[in-house]
């Protein structure tokens, strides 16, 4: 689904926390019943509902909002703000159970991000994710044996169950077919914004992306400005071989979302090619057409539908992650193919 | 008898909507200005309707008998809405 004006100027006033004004207010000023009813459908698309939502509920009275969508979007946004609470509740408590044993988990992907929204509570939660350093995995991963749905996966991480809430655990901290050992150290503000444009990289060439994946890259590199130094991470994108993709990435953040952040060669480029996903297939791809109905089909039905989009994606892959996208493929060709 | 613990009231752009989230999925409510002063007054602590009356008195000036009036309606409301928890 096509991202609207009036959709990207509500995005906008909740990612900067501050109310629309001018030529914004204009926007929504003349937005009718449709246009409301477009807002609602894009936001749950791409998963944004509970920051939307605020955006929506803090609008001047002056703006005419349809009755059914102002109470939609505040439900959103409270049924939001419920969950948000309760995951970063779980996810402080799994990480204390971890460093009453000694080891020292790291918080990654979504949920490390959330404290950079100006409301952290509102940006929508899935799982947890941890990473652990190598030496420290396995030791986690015994403690975690005795977890409620504990599941070794293919690619060497772990899965449990905490209060319902899916907890992954990995011994990677990049979603990068290439040794660590030469990227940023973990922790640090330069491998969390490679660990977040290489997690949106993958989604973006596999089975789609959505603006929420895009907007935690935003809000990392916005909120640890003055904290990294844009030089060391242009060179790690470098060695990861993601430097166009990095472009395209930031290039979308500034043109569409409208935050100022740096780009690599210090000029932007075309970002259709990024938006033509997002609007396709919304978060993680999920809205895509065909995809939800591998959802509850098997693992290999899933895997094999995954594949297909992985190589539909190619020519976008191998022009903006020429090396990420040949080091995939050899990892596929192996069998380790994650959904 | 007690409130629900299940819903929230919230003001937005001038108006009172508590909203309910259980089981059956989230509704949506737009509510009076005594309607959320009752919720918010009696929340979290057990009372009666006898407590409601009384406290209508007290913050409305009105008479005993049309804040019992108002407050048996109110919990009737409240019980059609599944907004109680009675012992």
């Amino acid at each position: 689904m096509k991202l609207s004006k009036e959709f990207l100027v509500l995005l906008n006033a909740a990612l900067s926390g501050k109310n629309p004004e001018g030529g914004e207010i204009d926007i929504l000023t003349s937005a009718s019943p449709d246009d409301w009813q477009r807002i609602a459908a894009i936001s749950r698309e791409q998963n944004v509902t509970g920051l939307v939502g605020d955006a929506v509920t803090n609008l001047p009275e002056k703006i005419a909002i349809p009755d059914n969508i102002f109470l939609y979007f505040l439900a959103e946004k409270e049924k939001c703000a419920i969950q948000g609470r309760r995951m970063a509740a779980i996810a402080k408590s799994v990480i204390h159970g971890f460093n009453d044993a000694g080891l020292n988990p790291i918080l990654m992907k979504g949920p490390a991000t959330a404290a950079f929204y100006p409301k952290p509570e509102l940006r929508t939660f899935g799982d947890i994710d941890l990473f652990f350093y190598h030496d420290e995995f396995h030791k986690a991963r015994d403690i975690a044996k005795s977890e409620s749905g504990f599941m070794l996966a293919s690619d060497g991480s772990f899965h449990f169950k905490k209060d319902d809430v899916d907890v992954d655990v990995h011994d990677g901290y990049f979603d990068l077919h290439i040794s660590e050992e030469n990227l940023p150290k973990v922790p640090s503000a330069e491998a969390t914004l490679l660990m977040l444009s290489a997690h949106a990289l993958k989604h973006a060439c596999g089975t789609g992306v959505g603006i929420r994946q895009i907007t935690d890259y935003a809000m990392a590199c916005d909120a640890l400005k003055g904290q990294y130094d844009p030089d060391k991470l242009d060179a790690a994108f470098k060695e990861s071989g993601i430097i166009k993709w990095q472009s395209l990435l930031s290039s979308f953040i500034i043109n569409i979302l409208g935050i100022q952040i740096p780009c690599p060669g210090g000029k932007t480029i075309s970002e259709e090619p990024l938006l033509k996903i997002i609007e396709e297939g919304g978060n993680f791809g999920h809205h895509a057409a065909g995809r939800s109905i591998v959802y509850g089909k098997s693992a290999t039905k899933r895997k094999m539908d995954t594949f297909r989009r992985f190589l539909r994606r190619l020519p976008f892959s191998l022009k903006y992650a020429p090396k990420e996208t040949f080091r995939t493929m050899l990892s596929l060709l192996g069998g380790n193919l994650h959904i | 008898m007690r409130l629900t613990d299940e819903a929230i009231l919230r003001e937005s752009r001038g108006k009172l909507i508590l909203l309910v989230f259980n089981n059956k999925g989230t509704r949506a409510l737009e509510v009076n200005e005594s309607f959320a002063f009752l919720w918010n007054k009696f929340s979290e602590i057990d009372f009666s309707v006898e407590d409601m009356a009384s406290a209508l008195v007290e913050e409305y000036g009105i008479d005993a008998e049309a804040a019992q009036i108002d407050a048996s309606q109110t919990v009737s409301i409240w019980r059609e809405s599944s907004l109680l928890k009675e012992e």
